[in-house]
């Protein structure tokens, strides 16, 4: 296993999948059913990409931020409010998300 | 014990609005509000600093932080204090903000002239600004502080392990109410015990998911509207204008759905089963620490009156009547500005850049 990110359990449940960061709705299309979204924070406007979505990963926000109210909605688990260490998640890097603890641990 | 007493206004219909709204209107209204809300979201950021540098409202945003801060802070805090003075200041701003939609739909005498336009505005703005401070610190946790702290901390307090006594106790739940609610400006120091925090959120999620879904009560509501896959936003603004009375349960609540437009695509899929407030109970009063079970049912039910507020001051400034006046108020000063600054005061005032959109007023009028 590989470095872990500390963050806070905003919605339960543990998932493994692939990093892709999305920063805008530029980023939207390019999203994958089963990746996890990391994001600095998400935005009502981004449709069905939580349906899309195993995971939610973010920098900013705590237990009450919107990313973490529509992970809860939608079963998948979330940590909140990694911090801007997060940034040296690449794209494509294999994560484990346990949304009970708040931790992300790089899987390669 | 009946916490209604603690709730914030209750909303009041928005049919009498509406029928004073010019019904051309209404799609400019409804588009710069969608548009503008999710341009929000992306510039979050830099408004989160603009309102957290804005000099005029300075003294009341630390005078808030403060309050908040105080009461988080003390050991053993009655928090129907805390809650009857938050009330007491909440109410205030918003019979201020009432106050001022009242004038933009009934005072003529506000267009008299570039002056009394002006001095108007200067009021508006400020008015505006102390009451996004209320939002920001209610529904975000962007910020230092949030209003839910003191309650969510005592939540914490009473359920902490009982190992955990006096200064040492309230100041591990005042920590952990801080990281789990305000990470982004939390500090920890070091050797501070995660084990708390974890063991807390864990056992908070389904609580926040049984308040969630009251959050999301618009889904419920708009799912039973006809929904169809090429409806644009504008097709939702003519079927309330000519349909308003299919659309009558939605607005005496005080929200105008062409503003949940985004909640309204959302509602057509089906949902999970909600959880029931008992179920959701359960995994926090696992942890209760007997002793203190009087403020943790008080905390518990004052979560529950936070969350009212937090729906009501989502639903009245961005669902509902502040949305509605206060489009229509920005509309007029769009006409009397000079072409050449148009555009520059609708992206400030839009972006709820109360200041800079006073800036721009004051130089432009026509």
């Amino acid at each position: 296993m590989g470095k872990e990110f500390y963050g806070i359990s905003a919605a339960s449940g543990k998932a493994e999948g692939t990093a892709r960061w999305v920063l805008s709705e530029v980023d939207l299309d390019s999203f994958q059913v089963g990746e996890i979204l990391f994001a600095k924070m998400t935005s009502p406007d981004w449709g069905n990409l939580f349906q899309k979505a195993s995971a939610v990963v973010t920098e900013q926000g705590g237990m009450l931020c919107h990313a973490a109210i529509v992970a809860r909605e939608e079963g998948i688990p979330a940590v909140v409010g990694i911090g801007e260490e997060l940034a040296e998640v690449q794209n494509g890097t294999k994560v484990i998300v346990d949304g009970d603890e708040g931790i992300v641990t790089i899987a390669d | 014990m009946d916490f209604k007493n603690y709730n914030p206004p209750a909303l009041k219909s928005l049919i009498p609005v509406l029928e004073n709204v010019p019904s051309d209107l209404l799609p400019w209204i409804a588009e710069k509000h969608i548009k503008y809300l999710d341009d929000r979201i992306h510039k979050i950021v830099k408004l989160t600093d603009y309102l957290a540098n804005c000099d005029p409202v300075e003294r009341e945003r630390k005078e808030f932080i403060a309050f908040i801060e105080n009461w988080t802070k003390k050991d053993n805090a009655d928090l129907l204090d805390y809650t009857k003075e938050y009330q007491g200041r909440y109410t205030s701003i918003r019979n201020k903000v009432e106050s001022q939609c009242e004038t933009i739909m009934k005072n003529a005498s506000i267009w008299n002239s570039n002056d009394t336009l002006k001095n108007f505005w200067k009021d508006f703005a400020y008015v505006n600004e102390v009451d996004s401070l209320f939002g920001m610190f209610l529904t975000s946790g962007r910020w230092y502080v949030n209003a839910m702290l003191p309650v969510v901390k005592t939540l914490i307090y009473t359920t902490l392990p009982n190992d955990l006594k006096g200064n040492e106790r309230n100041e591990t739940s005042y920590l952990v109410a801080r990281r789990v609610i305000t990470p982004r400006y939390t500090t920890v120091p070091k050797g501070y015990n995660h084990s708390c925090e974890r063991r807390f959120a864990n056992s908070f999620i389904p609580m926040l998911q049984y308040y969630d879904r009251k959050l999301l009560f618009l889904f419920e509501i708009l799912s039973k509207y006809n929904y169809f896959p090429s409806m644009t936003l504008n097709d939702l603004v003519t079927d309330i204008i000519y349909n308003k009375k299919e659309y009558s349960n939605v607005l005496m609540q005080g929200i105008y759905p062409p503003f949940a437009w985004h909640e309204f695509i959302a509602s057509q899929k089906p949902r999970k089963e909600s959880l029931t407030f008992e179920a959701a109970k359960k995994r926090l009063e696992k942890n209760l620490d007997e002793n203190y079970r009087q403020d943790f049912e008080t905390a518990l039910g004052l979560l529950d009156v936070f969350k009212e507020y937090e729906l009501n001051y989502n639903n009245y400034n961005y669902k509902g009547k502040f949305g509605l006046v206060s489009k229509v108020f920005y509309y007029k000063t769009y006409q009397r500005i000079r072409d050449d600054k148009k555009e520059e005061f609708l992206n400030a005032i839009l972006l709820d850049g109360f200041y800079e959109a006073l800036e721009i007023i004051n130089n432009n009028l026509i």
